[in-house]
């Protein structure tokens, strides 16, 4: 090496370092992080021995969505009187103990009698 | 390579599975009506036929208040459901009451049945009892 080269190489050398000391904190930490997972394989072992724990968490997550979806399509248990009551009458979603009142009285009165007790009539009349 | 296979295939068979799981975890669904053998229909409608037996005079009424509840819409069903409810908690005399102003109201125009209406808020007991004395429920029909 001689005198021209070793001066190229200081001043280079200088500019290395005058770039350095100007890079902001932020990007001297990021160029760290990527230097050290560069460097360190093992890392990559580690975060797979975490990704598959998460895809099972993931999984059990879609299971219990699955569930939860279910759930609200589920008509309560019918009794014998709820469904026979709804054959065209009522709604088969009521109480079993309502149910068998239903079942018994859906047809005793007319229904528009029924539809007049919920109207507005009949709450003004406080029909109770 | 080959763990990795295995926990793939394992992930994969139980998010197929999912919807399979969330189905045999749910409580046992009841076969709509065409399914139901002929056992099981009889047992079901065992109410409405003893009520059907045992009052042969009214059948006939029985059979038409069938066919109303027929001819309604789902929500006017909903609804009469509703007031069905009502018609539950209530005791024999608010039950005579209601008649009797269902009856009457039915044929009424808006204006009437708002003027009776207010009437009927202003009676006290007593003249409400006179009233339904004097306006007896049409006889069911």
């Amino acid at each position: 090496m001689n005198i021209n080269d070793r001066d190229f190489d200081a001043t280079l050398r200088s500019h290395h370092a005058q770039a350095l000391a100007s890079m902001s904190a932020r990007t001297q930490a990021q160029l760290q992080l990527r230097r050290r997972a560069a460097t360190t394989p093992a890392r990559h072992t580690s975060i797979r021995a975490f990704a598959w724990p998460l895809a099972a968490a993931c999984a059990a997550g879609v299971l219990v969505i699955g569930l939860q979806w279910r759930k609200p399509d589920t008509p309560e248990p019918a009794s014998a009187s709820s469904i026979a009551a709804s054959s065209g009458t009522v709604d088969a979603t009521a109480k079993p103990a309502e149910d068998e009142f239903e079942a018994y009285t859906a047809l005793d009165e007319t229904p528009d009698l029924y539809l007049w007790l919920a109207s507005s009539d009949a709450n003004t009349l406080a029909m109770e | 390579m080959k763990r990795n296979g295995i926990r793939r295939s394992l992930l994969l068979a139980l998010l197929c599975a999912a919807p399979v799981l969330a189905q045999q975890t749910t409580p046992d669904i009841q076969p709509a009506w065409e399914q139901l053998s002929t056992a099981e229909r009889d047992l079901l409608t065992a109410p409405i036929r003893e009520r059907w037996n045992s009052n042969p005079g009214e059948r006939a009424r029985m059979l038409e208040h069938a066919r109303r509840w027929q001819a309604m819409t789902p929500e006017q069903r909903m609804r009469a459901h509703h007031g069905m409810k009502r018609w539950s908690h209530m005791d024999p005399e608010k039950r005579a009451e209601a008649r009797a102003l269902f009856g009457k109201m039915r044929d009424m125009s808006p204006e009437q049945r708002k003027a009776l209406r207010e009437q009927w808020q202003a009676m006290t007991p007593e003249q409400r009892k006179a009233w339904i004395e004097a306006n007896p429920p049409q006889p069911r029909h």
